[in-house]
């Protein structure tokens, strides 16, 4: 279960999603820049990220619980969000995406009142945080 | 009978001569009182019948009664000052009047040379003069006319005014210790010059008056200020209950508290549809009755949300994410419906073709009214098949109540 809570610190909102779908994404955001002199010397820059890392997760969500998520990243898309992830690690950051794109994918029974429909949509969100 | 002598002088005194009056005027009046005399007469007994004396008494007019009194004030001063002012001054004067006779003399020079040369007929010497003769002539004056004429009139009056007893004692003194006035006269003409002098010093009385006023003011001031401060501090707690209940993570569930200071948090409920058609349907902002009746899209459907945030990298790594509210928020639908016949696609082309650019209204599937704007109007429609097409198009989109 994921658990998206903003704004961070003073938190005011919360919203639980189901876990994401497979093939979700973690990474490093340190680069290295490589410079090479003319006897062969071997010279590397190092930026760091001050530990920060993307996360890119796919949720597949019921057409209800994507009005909700749409509104939590209408209301908070530039707030810092404490994300609680489905592994229980804690995150801080802010959403990257841009723009956000939700994607009705299927049927999906019962309809959940007050939507006429059962229906499954997509989302895939970047996220970037450091971990807590 | 005794006759008694009664004297009666009136002495006027008209004036003083060595002390002694002079009588003017004299009148003696006899009185004959009649009766006899036995021994001695210890008491006169007079009795003065005025009708004896054969006085008549007339009444020429009214009584005349006049009073004088002569009320003399008189002040005495006590003098601890000066009783008077003194005002002294001297006025010299001294006049020279120097006459500048020019005199004017002649001088004659003969610059001359005498040759004596004899007539050759008679021998005689004959004095021949050669050479430059000068002459230099000037004129007298005439006696008296060149009499310098000056007259210097000095005027000067020195006045006294009465300083009162307990007036400060000033005095003025004014002096004059030289006047030269001279008058040169260097032309016969006849010149006049007059030089008058004014002087007038005099005594006032003049109270000097000094008077140094010094303020010394304190102010005490006790201020009472009834200031008040109001800070409210907002202390909220929240305890944090995470539910495992399928609904949560399926239904419109979020968990909203308290705080201030931060954005909109998002609707507690979750929106409800304002139709229960079906199908989805362009509309006519303005002409309800102008619309075109569509299937509901295919799955892949889309829903952008697009925001405009800054995003910014500090030096230390940090990412520092800033949006405002007031920025713009775009939604876009992007939409895919099959199965259409000709007839409607015809009249969706039609209808896009006739509001390029505008708001249109847009009923979707779930029965919620939106508002926006077809982006990609030249999005060609496809026929997959026999009487059946496909049209796609992108449409931006906000909240609308109809």
């Amino acid at each position: 279960m994921f658990t998206f809570e903003a704004p961070y610190p003073a938190i005011q909102t919360t919203s639980q999603l189901p876990n994401p779908q497979w093939s979700d994404q973690e990474g490093i955001q340190d680069t290295v820049t490589r410079k090479l002199a003319m006897d062969g010397t071997k010279f590397t820059y190092v930026k760091r990220r001050n530990g920060r890392r993307k996360l890119h997760w796919t949720f597949r969500l019921t057409r209800n619980k994507v009005l909700e998520f749409k509104a939590l990243l209408v209301s908070y898309f530039a707030s810092k969000v404490r994300v609680t992830d489905h592994n229980g690690r804690v995150w801080v950051g802010n959403f990257t995406s841009n723009p956000f794109e939700f994607e009705g994918s299927g049927r999906a029974e019962p309809a959940i009142a007050p939507m006429p429909r059962g229906e499954w949509w997509n989302i895939e969100i970047e996220f970037e945080g450091v971990e807590q | 009978m005794a006759t008694l002598y009664v004297n009666r002088q009136v002495v006027n005194v008209l004036g003083h001569d060595a002390g002694k009056p002079r009588v003017t005027r004299q009148c003696i009046e006899i009185l004959h009182l009649p009766g006899s005399a036995t021994g001695n007469v210890y008491e006169v007994s007079a009795t003065d019948n005025w009708d004896t004396l054969g006085e008549d008494l007339q009444e020429v007019g009214p009584v005349t009664v006049s009073a004088s009194d002569a009320l003399t004030f008189r002040e005495t001063v006590v003098v601890r000052g000066p009783q008077y002012g003194l005002a002294e001054d001297s006025l010299r004067f001294s006049e020279s009047a120097v006459a500048g006779r020019p005199w004017n003399l002649a001088a004659f020079d003969y610059l001359q040379q005498a040759t004596t040369t004899y007539d050759p007929m008679t021998l005689e010497p004959t004095t021949v003069y050669t050479g430059l003769q000068d002459e230099a002539s000037a004129t007298k004056p005439p006696p008296g006319s060149n009499a310098p004429a000056d007259s210097l009139n000095l005027t000067e009056s020195a006045s006294v005014v009465v300083v009162h007893a307990t007036a400060i004692e000033c005095k003025a003194a004014d002096e004059w210790d030289t006047l030269d006035d001279s008058a040169y006269r260097v032309q016969a003409n006849d010149g006049q010059e007059t030089l008058v002098f004014t002087e007038e010093a005099s005594v006032e009385v003049i109270r000097p008056a000094t008077d140094v006023i010094e303020w010394t003011e304190t102010a005490t001031a006790n201020v009472v200020r009834n200031l008040t401060a109001e800070d409210e501090l907002d202390f909220r707690e929240s305890v944090g209950i995470i539910g495992f209940a399928a609904d949560v993570l399926h239904n419109y569930h979020p968990f909203v508290g308290g705080g201030i200071g931060g954005p909109t948090p998002p609707p507690a409920t979750c929106p409800i549809p304002a139709s229960n058609e079906s199908l989805c349907r362009l509309y006519d902002l303005n002409d309800y009755a102008d619309f075109v009746q569509l299937r509901p899209p295919e799955f892949g459907n889309k829903d952008r949300l697009t925001m405009n945030r800054i995003s910014r990298e500090t030096r230390g790594g940090s990412l520092i994410v800033f949006a405002d509210a007031m920025w713009p928020k775009l939604q876009t639908m992007v939409l895919t419906i099959k199965g259409l016949s000709y007839a409607q696609v015809q009249a969706y082309l039609a209808f896009v073709e006739n509001h390029l650019g505008v708001d249109v209204g847009f009923l979707d599937w779930e029965g919620f009214y939106w508002k926006g704007t077809i982006m990609n109007p030249n999005e060609p429609t496809v026929q997959d098949g026999k009487d059946s097409y496909t049209i796609s198009f992108e449409f931006e989109y906000e909240s609308w109540e109809p």
